[in-house]
């Protein structure tokens, strides 16, 4: 059975976003991810405040990067955590947001060994306490925690590009995919078995994660209203081919980015059109919505995030989703 | 606590949805103290907010940060003494 998963970025007031997640536990989600950027509240510590308010839903950052935040101190973060909710915990890892990273100085550098590295000191550290590491990018000469962690904590990778899908599929517990539509998590899962088979291992053991960005509304105008503004800077970030992908002109794409480059937010949104909305979010009515995960979970997803905006105003949503979308999967 | 004893729990459960709306909506949320807050989710996490305790927190938050919001939405429930007593 899928589970359900649901992200919130930390942009508001605590208690809104421990609040909402209270909700979202008794609505049936399995899965709370929190995102990881400095210029938004800790990640850490609007976990910790929802481990203490939630009992069932597990929770971790969704997705925090090794550029900014050394593995060693991602390890002690989710172990402390997990010695509030053993075996809540799950960690999502991947290379970063280029934007905000360049903010601070930060280059990405050697994306996939550092995530391969990272994974390795953590899954270490989070298991034995301890960790001897020697990479091309990472060095821990001897590093011992003074407390055992608690619990087990699987590591997801975020992943979207063919490599880190196969890494991820290699040594993660599970996989982010940052997609929304079967096309894309279609290439996605093939890169994903194709790793998983080059390290032995069984799709099965693998819990697959459509990451996506959602919006939902009895009304479908006003749930594509509110995703027009995710969907607006999904497309000015995404690649050429992706774009090429969903038949979205570079000219249209760069149009936004500029637009939103400077400021003018207006314009940027009223150029998103109906086929990017499509192409990058999965935005309507309940009955659009069930069609639209059936598709992937069809493809060989096994979780479905809820990603941003989730709708026009998050409580009624996340009671619509409660109401219409996790029984139609669960019951 | 013996102002919200005014207040019948079937009542109370039909106010909890537009309160907590309150709360979710209004631009002076961060006035609200971050101890009143805590309280309010542990009241939420235990389904205890229609409770006498529950409900008196959340009245007291709502009225905060969006005191006419409140009083409005009290009197239109057919609770103006209630406001009135709030509001002193």
């Amino acid at each position: 059975m899928v589970k359900f998963g649901i992200e919130f970025v930390p942009m508001d007031l605590y208690w809104r976003t421990t609040f909402y997640t209270i909700q979202a536990e008794k609505a049936g989600f399995d899965y709370v991810w929190i995102t990881d950027h400095f210029n938004n509240r800790n990640v850490y510590v609007a976990l910790t405040t929802i481990a203490l308010h939630t009992n069932k839903i597990k929770l971790g950052p969704g997705v925090t990067n090794p550029y900014l935040i050394n593995p060693v101190v991602t390890a002690q973060s989710v172990a402390s955590l997990s010695e509030i909710a053993p075996n809540r915990v799950t960690l999502g890892i991947g290379a970063g947001d280029k934007t905000t990273l360049s903010l601070l100085g930060i280059e990405i550098k050697k994306p996939l060994t550092a995530i391969r590295e990272s994974v390795e000191i953590i899954r270490s550290l989070t298991t034995t306490g301890k960790v001897k590491f020697a990479g091309k990018i990472f060095s821990v000469q001897k590093a011992k925690f003074n407390f055992k962690p608690k619990g087990t904590i699987p590591i997801y990778i975020g992943a979207q590009g063919p490599k880190m899908l196969q890494l991820a599929a290699s040594m993660g517990d599970g996989v982010l995919i940052n997609a929304s539509h079967p096309k894309d998590i279609g290439d996605a899962l093939k890169y994903i078995k194709t790793g998983a088979e080059a390290a032995n291992r069984k799709l099965a053991d693998i819990d697959v994660a459509a990451y996506t960005s959602f919006s939902i509304h009895e009304k479908e105008k006003k749930a594509i209203k509110a995703a027009t503004p995710v969907v607006a800077f999904i497309v000015s970030g995404s690649p050429e081919p992706v774009l090429e992908k969903h038949g979205i002109s570079v000219e249209d794409a760069m149009a936004i980015k500029k637009a939103l480059e400077a400021g003018n937010w207006g314009e940027a949104f009223s150029k998103v059109t109906s086929e990017m909305i499509e192409a990058f979010s999965i935005s309507g009515t309940p009955e659009t919505c069930i069609e639209r995960i059936n598709e992937l979970i069809k493809l060989g997803i096994s979780q479905f995030v809820v990603g941003s905006p989730i709708g026009p105003n998050v409580r009624e949503a996340i009671d619509l989703i409660s109401k219409e979308i996790i029984p139609h999967f669960k019951e | 606590m013996e102002l919200v004893k005014k207040i019948d729990l079937e009542k109370r459960k039909g106010l909890v949805t537009p309160l907590i709306d309150i709360l979710l909506r209004s631009g002076n949320a961060s006035k609200l103290p971050s101890s009143t807050a805590n309280l309010l989710l542990h009241y939420w996490q235990y389904d205890k907010l229609e409770s006498d305790e529950g409900f008196q927190k959340l009245l007291e938050a709502a009225y905060t940060i969006e005191p006419e919001q409140t009083v409005e939405l009290l009197s239109n429930a057919g609770l103006g003494d209630v406001a009135k007593e709030l509001k002193k």
